[in-house]
């Protein structure tokens, strides 16, 4: 007679051991991204620029942004589609600056701002994990490692805002997922593979121009390619640059059709042309949008290189130099409020937690050391494939800070611009943890385990001491002072 | 002996190990970083923490004391806080009892060094006396919002005077801090602060 299966041996048989792991990241990342994002009910930072930058969309009023849209189409969707300020009032005096001015209504709330931001992040500790799981395959170590994004504070706080640093993460880890997914199957490639890769870089590039570093994967997966003739070379080259463009003009028409007025006195740097085709609604017309993008580009060029630079002499800076930024130079207070019932004051601020950015930090040394002896000194390696892992994200990680430092050079630039390679550098914790463990990792030693369990505690336990300053929460100076480990993090306490 | 020399030769050799101990490092520097282990202050004024039976509504109610705790401590300073009575230096004083309907009494010698004319001050939520051997300096003994009390005190001679500052906590928020400042000098000490003019140390 056949022995009836339990319940728990059918649940098991049903889901994996990955779709648990993955699920429990996810509820972890709503716990610490998504719960109370409408808090604090003030804008802070940038939320300043680009609310009223949504406003302008949500209004139709023809802008020029030192950014490309994306981002800004979403924060203006996520207010049109929740709508949580209807029937409340946002001036044209208050936006037209590009910035918010003045107070806004009493009613206003944020959350419709942050939504899409917001989710977008939550997604991504997922996307993280599936990320990790897809290097090794080992769900346990991915689920580990994932906490590392899931309970990093700087992250969670910069990430909760109507800002659009985790849009921009959202699309770059999503391309990474899916070059990953080719990188694995390299031998069955075909153009449309590149179309897709090509339209998600570019998803990640019309939010934030950093997002370019994406071009690095085209090229790992080209010359992964093998026995490639001039024609198959052309045609993927094509099929990429078909997806970038496709998705590059489509943003680029949203953008310009949704700018069918023109605030008084606010023509930004309209040419004439572009005027005409506002007025006489050439915009709707795609043939037309030559002068627009032409426009916008100039725009962004001119923005750029007119900002000003870093005043390192200046006490109150908070601008920082990328050099800095892996020590976590340095923090951005970005809210704060004092009480009069209290001598306690709340504060918004940008501060990592230090053992997620520590053992980045190292893991890049560590990364770089590896492949240098690889590369110089011949030195044997013990697994090809986390090694070429490895070394395309050391790539990404170096490629990405030297352009940053070269443009730090140019302009000034404030420490969330890191978050992008912070998170190369916790891909590269979890590979190097991966290479030097392996046979370990495999027997599935005891220690090890421990040694995870250990990291994991450390995590959470950092999480909630410096939670006070992502959560929007009271503190008396010399709390704040306790939390300011160094006097170079230049943490912001008000007396 | 030897044994024991190759088998910390061969903990050291394997990974695992020096991961485990790195971590395990790691964890200390983090530790050390956010709990204070020992806080120590300088013994200058003796603290007692009355726990109240009843609600306290002056500071010379009777003293129906249920339970008594004594403290060290080198500064008068207690900033404001909602939920517990907190030293600037040795951190919360109050455990589950002490929170609200206590007194508290400082005790401490003062050395004038120099003769002259001191503003004290006091701020505190709720009520406080301050008292200058047998003499009440200045006091407010009913309950009340942080609000500061200032008086001028002479010392014509220098020499030792014993200083007590009682204080009451009633309910809600609770806070006490004490500062001096002699006629000629701009600057600001909190009581039990040594300075040029004057120092403190515990009574006898």
């Amino acid at each position: 007679m056949k022995k009836p299966r339990s319940v728990w041996a059918y649940l098991r048989s049903v889901i994996s051991k990955k779709a648990v792991l993955g699920s429990i990241i996810l509820l972890a990342a709503c716990f610490t991204y998504l719960r109370s994002y409408d808090e604090p009910k003030s804008l802070f930072y940038d939320e300043l620029y680009y609310v009223a930058v949504a406003q302008k969309y949500i209004k139709h009023y023809m802008q020029f942004e030192v950014h490309p849209p994306l981002g800004k189409l979403l924060i203006a969707l996520g207010e049109v589609v929740i709508h949580p300020n209807k029937g409340i009032e946002i001036s044209d005096d208050t936006v037209k600056t590009g910035r918010i001015n003045g107070d806004l209504p009493p009613q206003f709330t944020p959350s419709g701002y942050r939504f899409f931001p917001v989710i977008f992040s939550t997604l991504s500790a997922l996307i993280i994990f599936l990320i990790f799981c897809s290097l090794s395959g080992n769900s346990l170590l991915a689920f580990f490692f994932s906490l590392m994004y899931v309970f990093d504070n700087a992250l969670i706080v910069n990430f909760r805002g109507a800002l659009i640093d985790g849009t921009l993460l959202f699309f770059t880890l999503l391309s990474i997922l899916y070059f990953l997914h080719l990188y694995n199957k390299v031998s069955k490639l075909g153009p449309w593979n590149y179309f897709l890769l090509g339209c998600l870089a570019s998803l990640a590039i019309c939010t934030k121009i950093v997002g370019t570093i994406l071009f690095l994967l085209f090229v790992f997966l080209y010359f992964k390619e093998p026995k490639l003739n001039f024609k198959k070379m052309l045609s993927r080259a094509a099929f990429y640059s078909l997806g970038l463009f496709i998705i590059f003009f489509s943003v680029y028409y949203i953008h310009v059709a949704l700018g069918s007025r023109v605030l008084p006195d606010n023509k930004g740097s309209a040419s004439p042309e572009y005027l005409t085709l506002v007025s006489n609604k050439g915009i709707y017309n795609p043939l037309n949008m030559y002068v627009p993008i032409r426009d916008n580009m100039l725009d962004m060029k001119r923005s750029h290189s007119n900002m000003a630079k870093v005043d390192m002499c200046n006490p109150l800076e908070i601008a920082s130099h990328p050099v800095g930024w892996p020590l976590g130079i340095k923090s951005i207070n970005m809210l704060r409020e004092s009480s009069t019932a209290s001598d306690a004051v709340k504060y918004l601020t940008i501060q990592g937690n230090p053992v997620n950015w520590l053992i980045g930090l190292l893991s890049v040394i560590l990364s770089i050391c590896l492949v240098v002896s690889k590369t110089v000194f011949k030195t044997p390696i013990k697994n090809k494939k986390l090694y070429n892992y490895i070394l395309i994200f050391t790539a990404l990680y170096v490629g990405y800070m030297v352009a940053i430092i070269w443009s730090g050079t140019q302009r000034i630039l404030y420490m969330h611009l890191y978050f992008i390679p912070l998170v190369f550098s916790f891909v590269l914790a979890f590979l190097m943890f991966s290479y030097l463990f392996e046979k370990y990792i495999v027997k599935k030693d005891k220690i090890i385990l421990v040694s995870l369990l250990l990291f994991a505690s450390l995590i959470l336990y950092n999480y909630v001491y410096f939670s006070p300053f992502t959560y929007y929460k009271a503190l008396t100076y010399e709390q704040c002072m306790n939390r300011k480990w160094f006097s170079f993090w230049n943490t912001y306490c008000e007396k | 002996m030897k044994n024991k020399k190759f088998k910390i030769k061969a903990l050291f050799s394997d990974s695992r190990y020096v991961l485990l101990l790195s971590l395990i490092l790691l964890s200390l520097a983090v530790l050390y970083k956010t709990v204070k282990f020992n806080t120590t202050v300088e013994k200058k004024i003796k603290l007692t923490l009355s726990q109240q039976s009843e609600a306290i509504k002056d500071l010379h109610d009777e003293r129906k004391t249920v339970l008594t705790k004594v403290f060290f401590v080198d500064e008068v300073d207690f900033p404001l806080s909602s939920h517990a009575f907190t030293h600037v230096h040795l951190k919360s004083l109050s455990s589950y009892q002490f929170k609200d309907n206590f007194f508290v009494d400082l005790e401490t010698n003062l050395k004038v060094i120099k003769e002259g004319v001191y503003e004290f001050t006091v701020c505190s939520d709720d009520g406080f006396s301050l008292i200058m051997g047998d003499k009440v300096v200045i006091e407010s003994t009913g309950p009340r919002e942080m609000q500061c009390s200032t008086a001028n005190i002479a010392f014509p001679v220098t020499g030792t005077y014993p200083l007590r500052i009682q204080y009451f906590q009633g309910l809600g928020l609770m806070g006490l801090k004490a500062t001096y400042k002699n006629e000629k000098d701009k600057r600001v000490y909190i009581v039990g602060e040594d300075s040029p003019f004057m120092t403190y140390s515990l009574p006898n």
